[in-house]
């Protein structure tokens, strides 16, 4: 089906962190410990825009522009994360797709 | 041959979007809802309703696609006008999420921050229809409880259910509700995400002479008017950039501490796009410096930019696995007019770069370089004509899962205000205020 697998996530998650960070290999264990609020600002805002340009795949494998993925974040969401695993779990557990048609 | 093929499939797909009837979906009852809120790129609330699924099982996110007319459609009753706003359409969206579907609200302004779900009759929202949705099997489910007996789902589970209109509109209406304190850190958090930067640190500086003085480093931002954070889509160029104040400074029990200041800034601008190739602030303040006895002090209108940069350093290792942050680079001009004790006033104006760098070493250890060079274009404070700098050297360890630092700071460089040269050692505590303070809004 069509929401995100973990692995998909993970890549999105991956991919907001360059924004602000160079990665370790296995960036699951890394933290947030060491962001300043800039950093962390950044980060949630390309997280959150680079879920929202994910295309939506339908589960026959055809994308759909009349639905997008999407997440709700507020700004002290990376404190509630103890390691970018748990940043992804949350991303995954909590994606929406949203329909853009009325 | 092909157009068999095609009208084939077409046939198909108008048999499959065919409309389903009333009659094939089970009535049940949502298991819980929750108002979650979204202040990242845009301002939102969700009214999350979740479904009691067995394990293995979820909403399915296509079947409003395949059947758009069953997509739910909801609307204001309203007792004011002042729920629009000139520039902003309020609207309502529904998504589908793994354990149930939602709506989401978008186009917020301050009149519905205060009614919305507020059991004053002001405000109440309707779904038109009987809500429709189609639950699945999970391709691969991961049993949380996996040593207990649990009722798994076949792969290709399929059920139709439906949450009843008078039921929605009851439950939204009578038992939903949001809490003054809810709405209040709603509009902290809005305050949060845009004027950010507060927070207070303690410490105690070491003399060669065995003297302790005690130092408070204070960065305090906020908006004069939180309802002016409203923005209806950030990337519109209708938005408004909100008015806000902002104090900073650093005070000492060691008043003639050359590296004491208190600068406060009742006027401030922020523009900013976090979207870019190479996000950024651009910031305006206009304001008054000063040091810790008002002996120096000026009045200033700044403008800077902030910005970040590549990692210019490595100290990990491969089995350490810690993210390198990329530094932060601010660069400024300011203009000035300095009417400090004893010298003739003057108009002159200074541009400054500030680095702050975080960098990881080895497993747990870090340090923070904060760096400042400027110069001063005026004769009187700067007769040399001189790049001046000061910088700052922190020491510390990562604690998990804490978010506190031990903190062994070194500050070094001529003060921006007075240009005198000092250094200090201290040795303190760090900790954001605001995170602190903050609570989810998660109802």
């Amino acid at each position: 089906m069509s929401y995100l697998t973990r692995t998909q996530v993970k890549r999105i998650v991956s991919s907001a962190f360059k924004t602000v960070a160079d990665l370790p290999q296995n960036i699951e264990t890394a933290n947030f410990s060491s962001f300043n609020d800039f950093q962390k600002h950044l980060f949630l805002a390309a997280l959150k825009s680079k879920l929202n340009a994910e295309p939506y795949h339908m589960s026959n494998g055809s994308s759909n522009h009349l639905a997008y993925y999407d997440v709700d974040l507020m700004p002290d969401s990376v404190d509630a994360w103890p390691t970018v695993g748990d940043c992804i779990d949350f991303v995954e557990a909590n994606q929406q797709v949203v329909y853009s048609f009325n | 041959m092909n157009h068999k093929i095609i009208n084939l499939l077409l046939t198909f797909a108008l048999l499959a979007s065919k409309p389903m009837k009333s009659q094939d979906f089970e009535p049940i009852l949502p298991l819980e809802t929750s108002i979650i809120g979204n202040v990242i790129n845009e301002t939102s609330l969700s009214i999350n309703f979740e479904i009691q699924l067995k394990p293995g099982q979820k909403v399915d996110d296509e079947f409003w696609l395949e059947h758009q007319e069953s997509l739910p459609h909801f609307h204001f009753n309203y007792a004011s006008q002042a729920i629009f706003d000139s520039n902003c359409n309020i609207s309502i969206t529904p998504y589908s999420y793994k354990k149930g579907f939602g709506i989401k609200i978008r186009g917020l302004n301050s009149y519905f921050i205060q009614h919305f779900l507020a059991k004053d009759n002001q405000i109440g929202m309707y779904v038109e229809d009987d809500i429709r949705f189609k639950l699945v099997g999970v391709e691969n489910p991961i049993l949380q409880d996996a040593g207990k007996k649990q009722e798994k789902v076949a792969d290709n589970f399929e059920e139709y259910h439906s949450i009843l209109k008078d039921e929605i509109n009851k439950l939204i209406n009578e038992s939903l509700s949001i809490s003054d304190s809810a709405r209040a850190s709603y509009l902290t958090h809005l305050n949060n995400f845009y004027y950010y930067d507060n927070r207070v640190d303690f410490g105690v500086d070491i003399k060669k002479d065995s003297s302790t003085n005690y130092f408070l480093n204070i960065k305090l931002e906020n908006t004069y008017n939180s309802q002016s954070l409203f923005k209806c889509n950030r990337s519109q160029n209708s938005k408004s950039v909100p008015l806000f104040w902002k104090l900073e400074g650093r005070l000492s029990t060691n008043f003639e501490d050359t590296l004491n200041y208190i600068n406060y800034y009742p006027v401030n601008l922020k523009f900013e796009n976090y979207l870019t190739k190479i996000p950024y602030e651009f910031n305006v303040k206009f304001g008054h410096e000063a040091n810790q006895v008002f002996t120096n002090r000026r009045i200033v209108l700044d403008a800077n930019f902030n910005c970040i940069i590549p990692n210019l350093i490595n100290l990990t290792t491969a089995s350490s696995n810690r993210i390198r942050l990329k530094p932060t680079l601010n660069a400024g001009i300011k203009g000035y007019y300095d009417y400090s004790k004893g010298i003739t006033n003057f108009i002159s104006g200074q541009a400054y770069l500030k680095l702050h760098y975080y960098i990881p070493i080895f497993n747990s250890y870090a340090v923070i370089i904060e760096e400042n060079p400027f110069f001063d274009f005026s004769k009187e404070r700067n007769p040399d004509q001189k790049v001046a700098n000061n910088y700052s050297i922190t020491l510390g360890a990562e604690l998990p899962k804490t978010g506190f630092k031990a903190m062994f700071k070194y500050v070094n460089g001529k003060s921006d205000i007075n240009f005198k040269q000092g250094s200090i050692i201290g040795v303190g505590l760090l900790m954001d205020f605001f995170q602190e303070k903050n609570k989810s809004f998660n109802q």
